[in-house]
C-alpha cells in the first residue's frame, strides 16, 4: 500500500536555519521539496544564495566525491571478487575478516572523510600507476623477445674486450644489403670486424658486428647514412652496452610478471581492508553534499527561510512537536492541505508486510505508482507465485528452485535485492510444487514412470488446460478493471470510471457469449450477449470515438494472452519429457543419466526465465494496464542513515 | 491420412509464421531497446515489457496449432 503523506512548511529567520536543517537532517523523515510548489513563483521570495565558503565547501566536496567515484570503480570489483573467494596467493581467509559496516560506528566529520578518501585513492593511484608502468615495460620488452631470442646466442660468440665494440642492428633480407655492407665495414676498419647474424623470420635478420672502439663513430655513421635500423634498446637501458642491456631485459622479462602479481595483491589487499571504511567516508561526503544541494535549493525572503516538504502522516504530529518545542515562537511549521493537482508531485513510500514487502522490488522494476492511485504489490504477492507454478508444476524443478532461492538468500543476505528476488522465487516455487502434485509431474513425465498419482494430465488436456487459462485472464483483467473503476473514481475521473465499467460489462458479455455457444448457458443466450457486446462497443464509441473497437479487440487479446499459462505450460513438460527420453536412448546407462542431467538443467534454467518473463509479462501489460498510473515520485527523507552506496 | 498431413502442415504454418513475425518484432524492439539501456539503465522494466509483447503473436500461434491438431477427424 502507499503510505498517506502529509505536506509541512517551515519558516523562520535566517540565523536559525543551519540549526533547523540540522534537526531535520537527524529526524530523517522530510521529503524537501525543491523548489516549494507554493512560492516558486511569489516575487518577493527568491532562492538562497550559498555563501562564498559554503559554496567553495561544495566545490571541494564535489572533487572528493568523484574522486571517490574513480577509486571504487577500482577497489569495488576487486572486493567482490575476494569476497566470492578470490584470495592473493600467500593470504589466509582469516586475514580477510572483514569489519562491521553499520551506521552505529564512532561518526566521523567531513575532514577526516575526506583525508581518509584521498589516502585510500592515493594508495590505489599509485598501485595502478606501478602496476601500468610494468605492462607497459612488459609490452615494450615483448617487443624486442623476437629479435633478443636471435640475438642473444650471437652475444654469447661475442668475445669481451674493453677495445672492442659491437652493435646490434636488423637487416630485410629481401633488400640483400649484407655484402655491400660488409664491403663499407671492411673498408672502414680494414677487416679488423666480425658479423655475427641470424634469422629472426622470413623477412628480417638479425646481426651484431664486432669492430675496435676507435671505429665506433665511423661505424655508426655509415649505419645512419645507409638508414640501417640500429637495435635501439629502452629508454631506460639506453645507457647499457648492448650486451648487458640484453641480460637485463631477459632478467626483467622473467622478474616482472611477479612484480606485477605482489601489486596486484597488494592492491587487492587494500581494496578488502579498506573498502568498509571508503564505503563509510563515501557516504558521509556524498551525505554533506546533499545537504549543501538541499541549503542551495532553499527559497526565503530577505530575513527568513521558507521550505516545505513531505512526511509520513504518521510522522507529522512527533516531528513538528519536537521542532515547537525546541524553537518555540522563533519557527512557524504547520500541516499544509495538499490540492489536488499535487498528486502528481507527492513523494510515494510502499509499505507492505511481511511475506507481500519482497514483491515490491517487482513493482518498482516497472515504475512506481503515482500517489493517490493504487499500489498493485499485494496484487503481484497473490498472482504472480500462481501463475508461476501453473506454468512450471513440477515437483523436482519445484524442490531444486526452492533450495537455490534459499541458498542465494543466505548467501547474498546482504543484499536487499537479490533477499528479495530470492524470496519472490522461493515463495514460486512453492506453489511450483504445489501444482507439480496436481499435475502429477516430477522432473517432466519421469513421476509416472515411478508410479505417481496425477490429477490433470496437461500433457493430454491441452484443450481444457488453454479455456482455464483463458478463464483466469477473464478474470484476472475484470478484477484489474474494477480497481480501476475504484482509483477513477477515487481521482473523480468519471469518464474514465464509465469506461472501465463498460469495459468490464464487456468481457463478461463476451465470456457469457462463449459460455452459450459451448452449451454451458442455455443457447438463446448467445445472441444476447452478442448484441449486448455490440452494445456496449457502440456506448465506448460514444466515450472512446474512434479508440473504442481497438480498446475492445485489445480486451480481447489481452485475454487470449493468458493462453501462454498453457503454452509456456505445454512446452515445459514436453521439454522434460524429451530429456527423460534422452537418457533411455544411449546404451551405457552412465552416459544416459549424464544427458538426461543436462537436459534437465537446461530446461531448469528456461523453466525458471520463461514463467518470471511471462507471468511479469501478463502483470505488467495485461493486468496492470487497467488500472495502473506508473510515474510516481520516490520518497527521499533528507537525513541520516540513508545508505547510499554499499 | 490426406486429411492429417494437411492438417499438421496448417499447424506448422500457424506457428510456424507467427514466430517468424514474432522474432522480426523482437528484434527490431530488442535493438532499439539496447540503445536505449545503455543511455537510460532504469528503463530496464519497460524495455522488458515492450520486448515479450509480440511474444503474444506466437502463442496465439500455438493456440490455433493445438485447437487444428484436437479438432476430432
Amino acid at each position: 500500500m502507499i503510505i498517506k503523506m502529509s505536506k509541512v512548511s517551515v519558516i523562520g529567520p535566517h540565523s536559525l536555519l543551519p540549526e533547523i536543517m540540522a534537526y531535520i537532517y537527524e529526524a530523517g523523515v522530510l521529503h524537501i521539496e525543491t523548489p516549494p510548489e507554493y512560492v516558486k513563483d511569489t516575487p518577493y521570495i527568491r532562492k538562497l544564495t550559498l555563501s562564498l565558503e559554503q559554496k567553495n565547501e561544495m566545490a571541494e566536496l564535489e572533487r572528493v566525491l568523484a574522486l571517490a567515484r574513480r577509486t571504487l570503480n577500482t577497489i569495488k570489483p576487486l572486493y567482490i571478487r575476494i569476497h566470492s573467494g578470490d584470495i592473493p596467493g600467500g593470504l589466509q581467509q582469516d586475514s580477510f575478516k572483514r569489519p562491521s559496516i553499520t551506521n552505529k560506528h564512532e561518526e566521523i566529520g567531513t575532514t577526516e572523510a575526506k583525508t581518509s578518501i584521498e589516502g585510500i585513492s592515493m594508495s590505489v593511484d599509485n598501485l595502478n600507476q606501478e602496476i601500468k608502468e610494468i605492462e607497459q615495460q612488459l609490452s615494450l620488452y615483448t617487443r624486442y623477445e623476437k629479435i633478443l631470442n636471435s640475438l642473444s646466442p650471437l652475444m654469447e660468440l661475442v668475445p669481451e674486450s674493453p677495445f672492442r665494440d659491437y652493435t646490434g642492428i636488423t637487416l630485410y633480407k629481401r633488400e640483400s644489403p649484407l655484402p655491400l655492407l660488409e664491403e663499407a665495414i671492411q673498408r672502414i676498419t680494414n677487416g679488423r670486424y666480425e658479423i655475427f647474424k641470424k634469422d629472426v623470420d622470413e623477412e628480417l635478420m638479425a646481426c651484431v658486428v664486432v669492430y675496435p672502439k676507435e671505429f665506433a663513430p665511423e661505424i655508426k655513421g655509415l649505419f645512419h647514412m645507409e638508414n640501417i635500423s640500429e637495435l635501439r634498446m629502452p629508454a631506460d637501458l639506453a645507457d647499457m652496452p648492448l650486451m648487458e642491456a640484453l641480460r637485463t631485459i631477459m632478467q626483467k622479462k622473467d622478474e616482472l610478471p611477479l612484480d606485477m602479481k605482489g601489486l596486484e595483491n597488494t592492491l587487492k589487499q587494500l581494496a578488502f581492508e579498506k573498502y568498509d571504511e571508503f564505503i563509510r567516508c563515501f557516504n558521509i561526503i556524498e551525505e554533506r553534499l546533499r545537504q549543501m544541494e538541499v541549503f542551495s535549493g532553499l527559497y526565503g525572503t530577505k530575513d527568513t527561510f521558507y521550505l516545505c516538504g513531505w512526511m509520513p502522516e504518521k510522522s507529522t504530529h512527533t516531528f513538528i512537536d519536537n521542532i515547537r518545542k525546541r524553537f518555540n515562537d522563533m519557527v512557524i511549521i504547520r500541516t499544509l492541505t495538499p490540492v489536488r493537482t499535487e498528486t502528481e508531485i507527492t513523494p510515494v513510500l510502499l509499505s507492505n508486510p511481511g511475506v507481500i514487502r519482497p514483491f515490491e522490488v517487482l513493482t518498482r522494476f516497472l515504475a512506481l505508482p503515482k500517489y493517490g492511485t493504487f499500489d498493485p504489490t499485494p496484487l503481484l504477492a497473490m498472482f504472480f507465485p500462481v501463475f508461476f507454478g501453473l506454468i512450471l508444476g513440477d515437483m523436482g524443478y519445484g524442490m531444486i528452485l526452492f533450495l537455490v532461492s534459499f541458498f542465494v538468500m543466505w548467501r547474498w543476505r546482504g543484499n536487499e535485492t537479490i533477499r528479495d528476488m530470492s524470496s519472490v522465487l522461493m515463495l514460486s516455487s512453492l506453489f511450483t510444487i504445489f501444482f507439480g502434485v496436481i499435475f502429477g509431474e516430477l522432473f517432466g513425465d519421469l513421476g509416472r514412470y515411478i508410479g505417481l498419482h496425477h490429477y490433470i494430465d496437461r500433457s493430454v488436456a491441452l484443450i481444457p488446460f488453454l479455456i482455464f487459462s483463458i478463464i483466469i485472464g477473464g478474470f484476472h483483467i475484470s478484477l484489474g478493471l474494477l480497481i480501476g473503476v475504484v482509483i477513477s473514481f477515487k481521482r473523480r475521473e468519471a469518464k474514465e470510471a464509465i469506461v472501465r465499467i463498460l469495459k468490464m460489462f464487456f468481457v463478461f458479455s463476451i465470456f457469457g457469449a462463449a459460455a452459450a455457444a459451448s452449451g454451458l448457458l442455455p443457447g438463446g443466450l448467445l445472441r444476447i450477449m452478442v448484441m449486448i457486446a455490440i452494445g456496449l462497443i457502440a456506448a465506448l464509441f460514444f466515450l472512446e470515438k474512434w479508440i473504442a473497437p481497438f480498446d475492445a479487440i485489445k480486451l480481447i487479446v489481452n485475454i487470449l494472452s493468458y493462453a501462454r499459462i498453457m503454452g509456456f505450460g505445454a512446452a515445459s513438460i514436453f521439454l522434460a519429457s524429451i530429456a527423460n527420453r534422452l537418457t533411455l536412448m544411449p546404451r551405457s546407462i552412465v552416459l544416459g543419466i549424464i544427458i538426461g542431467i543436462f537436459f534437465h538443467i537446461i530446461n531448469l534454467a528456461v523453466g525458471v526465465y520463461a514463467p518470471a518473463i511471462q507471468t511479469l509479462r501478463l502483470h505488467y501489460v495485461e493486468f496492470f494496464d487497467k488500472f495502473f498510473y506508473p510515474g510516481g515520485v520516490e520518497y527521499k527523507p533528507f537525513g541520516r542513515g540513508r545508505k547510499v552506496v554499499t | 491420412m490426406m486429411e492429417l498431413g494437411l492438417m499438421a502442415i496448417g499447424a506448422g504454418l500457424a506457428i510456424g509464421l507467427a514466430a517468424i513475425a514474432t522474432a522480426i518484432a523482437q528484434a527490431k524492439i530488442g535493438a532499439a531497446g539496447i540503445g536505449a539501456l545503455i543511455e537510460k539503465p532504469e528503463l530496464i522494466g519497460r524495455i522488458l515489457i515492450l520486448l515479450v509483447i509480440p511474444e503474444t503473436l506466437v502463442i496465439l500461434g500455438f493456440v490455433t496449432a493445438v485447437i487444428i491438431l484436437s479438432t476430432p477427424r
